[in-house]
């Protein structure tokens, strides 16, 4: 029996029932041939998430936790010494430099690749969930404050958002050239946010007004592409939508009328600068 | 009745209804239909006789159910049984398993060939490419360098840790 010589076809066959991309990997090590099927075959993500351990900032390695596997990988990666590791989608994790070191990268632990993306300004380190699963999300600051902008990135092109709502700039993935400059629609932007999804780029601008709890919202679309102009306009109702906006991305969620969230905003702000314990926001604010 | 006969000139009488499980077969026998006799034999030249054996017990036993595995329907207790037996089934030797996927290839029986890589699938899970190299019995024809050089740099670090 030789299990050398089985033609790629059935090989791949295989594979394909391999769903832990370590396995695949091991995979590929074992022979020539079963090597050359397994590079023509895409390493899957892995069916149940790793967690990436927590790291101190001398550390060379990012650890992942496999729940499937019960094991704890450590991938050597130099690069994140002093630097935080925020956010990651599709394998690719984004790397802020601490202090001294301003830098801003790319890496995907898995496949070894990385890449520098052409930004110098310092990052906050809000870690930022991703809900679409294509995207990479990261707090973007300039100096201060926590609530700057948000760099974010899907397959082919990075968006970064900057800080106070100004712009946005598009960055070719491949070459990191600024390939376009998305501006908001003419008004006080001071309080404003860029929040993002797949789809959409939204405007948030909200006040809180002190003595009585009560808020004013108005919000903005535009499309999220490369191809059509900027078409801000300002949106009043979402129907039987919710629209839930969670640190720097936002998604929009069906809700019947007897949720109690048609046509509402949902807004989630992780965390409150000066406060010893991390704390959050939540509040809602309904466009009806 | 059909007559499958194998590499080493042993024959296997299946049934017409049980044999068309394999779409090859199928095909085969849709092609000479109205010949005579002697055309409903089959050679399956590239598989021994054990293989055979094993591929019709599993297609006997599917034959018992087949509308409740096309259609789903099957009750949970049933499922659960043929589950079983299916672990059972595929509970033999790598080489046996080589085989049956050859075969489930050749003769075109998806469920099968199914079957077959799912076991292999998870016999190679979570096991070294040392370990997966002694069970197949593949040689390591990587050269030294080779080893030194390119395959730590891509993925060392699969294998490097230990179990938590």
């Amino acid at each position: 029996m030789d299990w050398a010589g089985l033609p790629p076809k059935l090989l791949e066959a295989i594979l394909g029932k391999l769903i832990e991309s370590t396995d695949h990997l091991r995979f590929r090590c074992v022979c020539r041939s079963w090597r050359r099927s397994g590079k023509s075959h895409p390493v899957p993500t892995s069916s149940i998430p790793w967690l990436h351990l927590p790291q101190d900032l001398t550390s060379t390695v990012l650890k992942f936790y496999s729940l499937s596997e019960n094991r704890i990988y450590e991938i050597p990666f130099p690069e994140v010494y002093y630097s935080h590791v925020i956010g990651s989608a599709s394998g690719f994790f984004l790397v802020v430099g601490y202090r001294w070191n301003a830098k801003v990268l790319i890496i995907n632990p898995f496949t070894g690749t990385r890449a520098h993306l052409p930004y110098n300004h310092r990052l906050s380190t809000d870690p930022v969930w991703d809900y679409s699963g294509s995207v990479i999300v990261a707090g973007l600051g300039k100096g201060f404050g926590d609530f700057g902008g948000v760099a974010y990135c899907r397959p082919g092109y990075f968006h970064l958002l900057e800080y106070e709502a100004s712009e946005v700039c598009i960055v070719d993935g491949e070459t990191l050239q600024k390939i376009r400059i998305i501006r908001p629609p003419n008004f006080d932007s001071q309080f404003s946010l860029f929040v993002v999804s797949p789809d959409d780029i939204m405007l948030s601008n909200d006040y809180r007004f002190n003595n009585d709890y009560t808020w004013w919202i108005s919000v903005f679309f535009t499309p999220n592409s490369l191809l059509e102009k900027p078409s801000w306009s300002k949106f009043t109702d979402i129907g039987n939508y919710a629209l839930f906006c969670g640190g720097k991305l936002y998604i929009l969620s069906e809700a019947s009328r007897e949720s109690g969230l048609r046509n509402t905003l949902v807004k989630y702000k992780p965390r409150v600068r000066n406060m010893p314990t991390p704390s959050c926001y939540i509040y809602a604010h309904s466009f009806e | 009745m059909i007559t499958l006969i194998s590499s080493d000139k042993r024959k296997f009488h299946v049934l017409e209804e049980v044999a068309n499980q394999s779409l090859t077969i199928r095909d085969v026998i849709e092609d000479r239909r109205g010949r005579r006799r002697a055309d409903r034999i089959i050679l399956v030249t590239n598989i021994n006789s054990k293989i055979p054996e094993k591929v019709i017990v599993y297609w006997l036993r599917h034959f018992l159910m087949p509308e409740e595995i096309a259609h789903a329907s099957m009750s949970h207790k049933k499922a659960e049984k043929l589950k079983k037996w299916e672990a059972k089934f595929f509970d033999t030797d790598i080489d046996t398993l080589n085989d049956l996927i050859l075969a489930a290839d050749s003769l075109d029986i998806p469920s099968l060939f199914d079957g077959a890589c799912e076991k292999v699938s998870d016999i190679l899970k979570n096991r070294s490419a040392e370990e997966v190299g002694e069970i197949s019995k593949i040689e390591n024809e990587f050269t030294h360098e080779e080893e030194e050089e390119e395959i730590p740099s891509e993925n060392a670090w699969v294998w490097r840790n230990e179990f938590a």
